[in-house]
């Protein structure tokens, strides 16, 4: 049985690589380099909901990470690499600073201070022209280089974006199997329990909201030179919203869930591209059902198929 | 592996979709010719983006109507493909990709808007994919692009011209006061009405920028109000949002001339601000809405989308049909390069309402924007009234 | 100067009123329902179309066209609740999706049978009174005496009436009210359809002064966010309070340096608040 999961998985991490040379088609490349983008920023939304905090800033926190990237290449002059290790380091930090004041804020308050703070954020950017460019943002950014190579080529992107989720996949699966991850459950439900057993709470969420912040800005660096464009208007509170209904969807409780959804979700929209007036409508309906009866996500009803299997 | 399915399964359902597509329009034996248009076609601001696809899609019905297009000894069929990029950046970038590599589009009408025009022009720069767009931004046409034109006329191509014939009809205004939307657009085109009034001679007494989400301006022009001024200058806002202006503006006092050198739309303006308000209101007029022709239009669009037809339709519309009298001339419906070539050498060119040249040399650094006749119009009992015309030359 | 202030008050005062309506309803969903409403706007939105059809394309009576128009989104909301909502209550995070997929849907589905264009709405008022230099649309003022009018209804709903008292029980204890005999259904169902016509009344009141398209209800929803933070979430006079407070700063920041700053004060003023007093101006701590 452990073999055969190993083996499946190769096959299957063979196969995420590989597909790209064989299949000519870049709209499907492109498509699922929005998949594993999205699966990180979901991801790092997946840290803050296991924590219990559902933020409503991440996508600001994304827009600071492009705008990072952006502007430490063209304004500073800096490589590639240089502004995306860069667009995560002051993702991370932002956090670090704000974490102390906003995470004292629970429930649903958080996630209105969160809205807050992500709205002025984005004002921020809009009305300090000189640095951000306003609403037109900024324009021309350079394309990611790794080793010399320009990622022109959308398979170099998308191997890029794969290993940036699959980083953040692991690490996450990581932490949720150590005893970091077992604190972290008893931060969600029972804080006064974290801190009977000694536990610093609040060193503990920040460190969790750090971590999701450096996640959401390194997925800001890569939109940044992926699309060579970033403007206010994708980073507003729409942007977190999406990825809170890419893990409900998928499935909060696991980050294999999470990737399922983000695997279902971005490409949907495309689904519907031919209906062309009816697109957004049909988006809607979907999410409706999917909602009405998938309550705990996708990997909450195969856990459930599951359950009754075994049961039996 | 379930990430690939689901690729796949989006492939395999788009195919589908294509080809019963195909299967249900009528079988003949040309070729087909597909090409794309990338616009707003839901959402805010998809009055203009319907008018980069209806504007095509009546250009194609009319030729494909007459038996199709005949390149060399080939008649095609012409099918559109359009995608709504809803004016985000992203989802531009979606669909140029998804025309270009999914349905093999190598030429395409749009997209609409800075944001998503910018996102896109690498791509199109990149893959050689001729575009014929339309964004207000300055930037559309930098960097001398070889695949990239832009066939709306933006402020700049018409402000001085009305500018001046305000002046020469109101020489005893002197204070203005400009309000433009907060974003790419407006930014551009304040820009050019503050140089263009300060250099006829006007004084500008206020600048404002609004977010174009809001409806309530009593703020602004409480503020306004104060400095004085004799016109207040509309610019890029949208016809509805203009209307309404003009409403508070003259509720709270304001007694001068409205001017809105930027974007057609007279009867949102007229609706939303009521006729006695609106009054007089010196207006550029993308289109002579009384022309026959744009009439016939109209009808047209309303087989397509739910009326009213918004201006821009004619300038697609114009641009549809100029890129097909270049596919046939240069004799190739494949190679966006010769049509390309052949494309800068169209002009002057008979568009619905009067001959269209490329220009814009002197502000852009080359020749790739299409200029048209401008038209001056005056609101008068609530209509439109045409009160001059300028030749594009 | 003192004309100004007192013209950007009475601005602000008229802007409140409209946002007090719009919280009012969204405070009202959240209290008793513990549900995040995104769809709200679009209920505002659906209130607007109504009066449209009602009184623009139909011919009705204004004050008929606006009163049927909330009877109309109420009903809308009710279905709603009952087919869709309902298994979301008391979870926050399901239940604000899924608002938020019925807000996509209900703009979608505006934009198809009404196009994405923005209309105009004839006016039952037009003129303006000048009151020693203020200067009050006549419409404007309508509206103002509308909303104050419903407001006080709705306060001696709460207060006197049964439904009233019942909601306002659930909304303090969910099983000391079950325990009395109320059947916590009806009332979600009640305040949903009460918060929807709030709503719906705010949009069909404010259509003829502004523009009416499928987008108009974004706007009015952030403000609601904004009053609820400020005023308390689920605290009903925090909502009227937050509304005027909202509505008045606005009105002077966008006066004296523009609207951008005066969007990113509120918000700041947000932060302030809640971090210091998180469950808003008047909300009761917890």
């Amino acid at each position: 049985m452990k073999t055969w999961k190993i083996l499946a998985g190769l096959v299957l991490a063979v196969a995420l690589v590989a597909w790209p040379f064989f299949v000519e088609n870049r709209f499907l490349i492109h498509i699922a380099t929005m998949v594993c983008m999205y699966a990180l920023l979901a991801l790092s939304m997946n840290l803050m909901l296991r924590i219990g905090q559902l933020s409503l800033a991440h996508g600001a926190i994304m827009g600071i990470g492009a705008y990072t990237s952006a502007l430490v290449m063209m304004s500073l002059g800096f490589p590639f690499a240089v502004g995306f290790l860069l667009s995560g380091v002051v993702g991370g930090l932002v956090s670090l600073i704000i974490g102390p004041i906003l995470l004292r804020i629970r429930g649903v308050y958080f996630v209105l201070l969160t809205f807050a703070f992500g709205e002025i954020v984005l004002l921020t950017f809009i009305e300090w022209v000189d640095v951000f460019g306003g609403v037109n943002g900024i324009f021309g950014v350079p394309r990611a280089q790794i080793f010399g190579f320009v990622l022109k080529d959308k398979a170099l992107s998308y191997l890029m974006a794969l290993a940036m989720a699959a980083g953040g996949f692991f690490l996450l699966r990581a932490i949720y199997r150590s005893e970091f991850g077992a604190i972290m459950e008893t931060l969600e439900d029972d804080e006064d329990l974290a801190r009977s057993l000694g536990v610093n709470a609040m060193a503990y969420r920040l460190a969790v909201f750090v971590l999701s912040g450096a996640m959401a800005g390194f997925a800001g660096g890569f939109y940044a030179s992926y699309f060579t464009f970033v403007s206010p208007g994708a980073f507003n509170f729409w942007a977190a919203v999406n990825l809170i209904v890419i893990n409900v969807l998928g499935g909060i409780a696991s980050p294999i869930g999470v990737i399922l959804g983000a695997a279902i979700l971005v490409p949907l929209p495309e689904l519907f591209r031919d209906a062309v007036q009816y697109q957004v409508l049909f988006y809607g309906l979907a999410l409706i059902v999917f909602l009405k009866f998938m309550p705990d996500g996708l990997y909450g009803l195969i856990g459930k198929i599951r359950g009754k299997r075994n049961d039996r | 592996m379930k990430r690939n399915k689901f690729k796949r399964l989006a492939a395999t359902i788009g195919g589908a979709v294509v080809a019963l597509g195909t299967a249900l329009s009528p079988a003949m034996a040309q070729e087909t010719l597909v090409i794309g248009t990338i616009s707003a076609l839901n959402g805010p601001g998809s009055e203009w983006g319907r008018g980069v696809d209806a504007g095509t899609r009546i250009a194609v019905a009319e030729i494909n109507a007459k038996g199709g297009l005949v390149v060399g000894d080939t008649t095609y069929m012409i099918e559109v493909k359009s995608y709504d990029d809803g004016y985000k950046p992203a989802e531009g970038v979606a669909a140029a990709t998804r025309l270009i590599e999914q349905d093999g589009v190598k030429f395409i009408l749009g997209p609409l808007g800075s944001a998503s025009a910018l996102a896109v022009k690498p791509i199109f720069e990149e893959e050689g994919v001729l575009a014929l767009m339309n964004s207000y931004s300055p930037k559309t046409l930098a960097n001398n692009p070889k695949y990239v034109y832009r066939v709306l006329p933006t402020t700049t191509e018409y402000v001085n011209q009305i500018v001046g014939w305000v002046k020469e009809n109101n020489p005893d205004l002197s204070n203005v006061a400009v309000i433009s939307p907060n974003d790419q657009t407006g930014w551009d085109s304040q820009k050019m009405q503050v140089q263009a009034y300060g250099d006829a001679g006007f004084e500008i007494v206020g600048k404002e920028l609004f977010e174009r989400s809001s409806v309530d301006f009593q703020s602004i022009i409480t503020r306004l109000m104060a400095t004085s001024p004799d016109i207040i200058e509309l610019d890029t806002t949208p016809p509805s949002t203009a209307g309404l202006i003009i409403r508070q503006a003259r509720e709270l006092g304001f007694e001068g001339l409205f001017v809105k050198i930027g974007g057609p739309g007279v009867p949102a303006i007229v609706e939303a601000a009521g006729k006695e308000f609106a009054e007089g209101t010196i207006v550029y007029a993308a289109a002579d809405t009384s022309a026959e022709k744009y009439q016939w239009m109209e009808e047209e669009y309303a087989k397509i989308y739910s009326p009213p037809m918004n201006a821009f339709n004619v300038f697609f519309y114009d641009a549809a049909h100029l890129l097909f009298a270049s596919m046939q001339k240069a004799g190739t419906v494949t190679d966006p390069d010769a049509v390309r070539d052949t494309l800068v050498t169209m002009t002057p060119f008979e568009g619905a309402q009067g001959a269209l040249v490329w220009g814009g040399m002197e502000n852009y650094g080359n020749n790739n924007q299409l200029i048209g006749p401008t038209f001056i119009g005056m609101i008068s009992d609530g209509e439109e009234k045409i009160i001059g015309r300028v030749e594009a030359n | 100067m003192l004309q100004l202030l007192i013209q950007i008050l009475m601005n602000g005062l008229m802007m409140g009123l409209v946002y007090i309506m719009m919280a009012l309803g969204f405070t009202l969903i959240f209290g008793i329902m513990r549900i995040v409403n995104f769809a709200h706007g679009e209920f505002y939105m659906l209130g607007a179309m109504a009066v449209m059809l009602l009184f623009s394309t139909l011919g009705i009576n204004y004050f008929a066209a606006v009163l049927l128009a909330a009877i109309i989104v109420a009903v809308i909301g009710m279905v709603i609740e009952r087919l869709l909502l309902r298994q979301f209550v008391g979870r926050e995070l399901n239940g604000m999706i899924m608002t938020l997929a019925i807000a996509i849907t209900l703009k979608a589905g505006a934009t198809i049978i009404f196009g994405p264009q923005e209309m105009s709405i004839p006016r039952p008022v037009s003129g303006v009174t000048n009151i020693a230099g203020i200067l009050i649309p006549n419409d404007r003022m309508l509206v103002g005496a509308i909303a104050i009018a419903i407001l006080v209804l709705f306060y001696f709903f709460l207060r006197y009436a049964r439904a009233g008292l019942a909601m306002r029980a659930v909304a303090q204890d969910w099983e000391a009210a079950a325990l009395q005999g109320i059947r916590p259904q009806r009332i979600y169902l009640l305040s949903f359809g009460i918060g929807c016509a709030l709503a719906g009344l705010a949009g069909a009141l404010m259509a003829p002064i502004y523009t009416v398209s499928p987008f108009i209800g974004e706007v009015p929803m952030l403000k609601a966010f904004i009053v609820v933070i400020l005023g308390g979430l689920g605290s009903l006079p925090g909502a009227v309070v937050g509304g005027l407070l909202l509505g008045v700063v606005e009105a002077g920041v966008a006066t004296f340096i523009n609207t951008t700053v005066a969007t990113m004060v509120s918000f700041a003023l947000v932060v302030v608040i809640l971090l210091f007093r998180p469950a808003g101006l008047m909300g009761q701590s917890r």
